[in-house]
């Protein structure tokens, strides 16, 4: 069985990840574990600031540790924040630099004063032909619980994987390269299809 | 629209009164989160009817064992009083926390809480009475105190300090199964509201959720009594509005 690591940096939903991953893998633990520190797969939570959590991340140490699990060709997948972190940059609170794992930028849905944010409730998400990972595509047109007010903007078309929208705003849903992947919906929130996404993702790579 | 199912605990047990009196007694917060989880809820609202009164919270240990069968989002509301609250809750697998006395006594922890939990995962809870044509306000304690504050003074004030949303309970609607309080959300619609509402207090049948979502298809409603009382199943909610 797959082993499974949590990044337990001090912000997100920590918990509420673990019991998801927990229910279709049993092989799970926190990454400030012993035993997170071997894994094939890492997951990467969060809800909060990205200037917070970039922060939090590099005072821990885990900045590198992360890099360096990505240059080992472990899987990072990324979820709200935790997809964020992956790109290399971020606006919330002042320009901040991420992992970089993927190109691109993680500004505000919207600027306008009237819109409403955070988004939240569910939605769904569609691939995009670039989606190198075909075994995603049965979750197509399927809805998925969001709840965020910022989005990742990836600059290369290739590691735009699938969308959603929000009020007529079309915003990336899944982004990925190579072996990182980021999801901007929360699939430990979204009843039994996310507990399915997290399965087959867990699974495929 | 989001269908949010809502929990009011006493005790270890999911109670439900009229106008937050004559609590009757409704069954297992564990085995009815369950219940509303399988009928496709989109979140969960549990919340603490005395813990802001007496000073303690009870529901901690609840969540913990409630979050390893539901995954959907898992909201805890009363007596959270501090960021250390605010934490527990996170560490026993909730994912956002509803807040309305603290932040009335102490607005600046409002503030602090969406400041170090990110706006998203605080709720700002408003317990409104109507005093006069036009007017809300405030309520504290479960409904039980009034404070002064007009509603749509509040509402304004907890959005500069971060809410991520706003929960709005109608003391005067609450438990009567007799629809939402429209009057209610027409007056706080008038206000400027950049973030999501949760409308609360009144919903008996699928018409009273029709009739919110015809006008304010953006926002949220929390259901209790038509759902203890079996008079609507979110399931068929959701077909019948295209969810």
């Amino acid at each position: 069985m797959k082993k499974i690591s949590i990044m337990d940096y001090g912000l997100g939903n920590t918990w509420s990840l673990y019991n998801s991953i927990k229910k279709v893998n049993n092989n799970v633990a926190l990454f400030s574990e012993r035993d997170g520190k071997k894994f094939d797969i890492l997951f990467i939570p969060g809800v909060g600031s990205f200037a917070k959590a970039i922060k939090l991340i590099k005072q821990n140490n885990h900045f590198l540790e992360i890099k360096k699990a990505k240059d080992e060709n472990k899987i990072i997948v990324g979820i709200c924040l935790g997809m964020h972190l992956l790109f290399k940059t971020g606006a919330e609170h002042g320009i901040n630099e991420g992992l970089n794992f993927i190109d691109g930028s993680v500004d505000i849905l919207n600027n306008k004063k009237d819109f409403k944010l955070p988004n939240i409730g569910w939605k769904k998400i569609e691939f995009t032909k670039n989606c190198p990972l075909p075994f995603l595509k049965k979750f197509n047109d399927r809805k998925f619980y969001f709840i965020h007010s910022y989005v990742a903007q990836p600059k290369k078309d290739g590691d735009i994987y699938a969308h959603s929208s929000y009020k007529n705003i079309n915003f990336v849903s899944i982004s990925g390269n190579k072996n990182v992947l980021g999801m901007q919906f929360h699939p430990e929130k979204s009843g039994d299809i996310g507990l399915e996404l997290i399965k087959d993702i867990i699974n495929f790579f | 629209m989001r269908i949010i199912s809502r929990l009011d605990i006493k005790n270890q047990s999911v109670i439900k009164g009229i106008n937050f009196e004559g609590l009757r007694k409704i069954g297992d917060p564990a085995e009815l989160s369950e219940k509303y989880y399988n009928d496709h809820a989109d979140e969960l609202l549990l919340h603490d009817t005395v813990a802001s009164l007496y000073g303690r919270n009870n529901l901690f240990h609840l969540i913990k064992e409630i979050t390893k069968k539901v995954f959907i989002p898992v909201c805890v509301s009363g007596g959270i009083r501090n960021l250390d609250d605010i934490n527990k809750a996170l560490q026993h697998g909730a994912d956002k926390v509803a807040i309305n006395t603290a932040i009335v006594k102490n607005p600046a922890f409002l503030k602090e809480a969406a400041e170090n939990f990110g706006s998203s995962n605080i709720i700002a809870s408003i317990e409104a009475k109507k005093i006069n044509d036009g007017q809300w306000e405030v309520y504290i304690h479960n409904g039980r105190d009034k404070t002064g504050i007009m509603a749509n003074d509040w509402i304004k004030k907890i959005q500069e300090l971060g809410c991520g949303e706003i929960l709005i309970t109608s003391v005067d609607m609450d438990g009567t199964q007799k629809g939402f309080d429209m009057e209610l959300l027409n007056y706080i619609k008038k206000i400027n509201i950049n973030v999501p509402i949760i409308m609360s207090g009144g919903c008996g049948k699928l018409e009273h959720i029709k009739s919110i979502y015809e006008k304010f298809k953006d926002e949220a409603v929390a259901i209790a009594s038509a759902l203890h009382y079996h008079k609507i199943k979110i399931i068929d909610v959701k077909k019948e509005l295209n969810l």
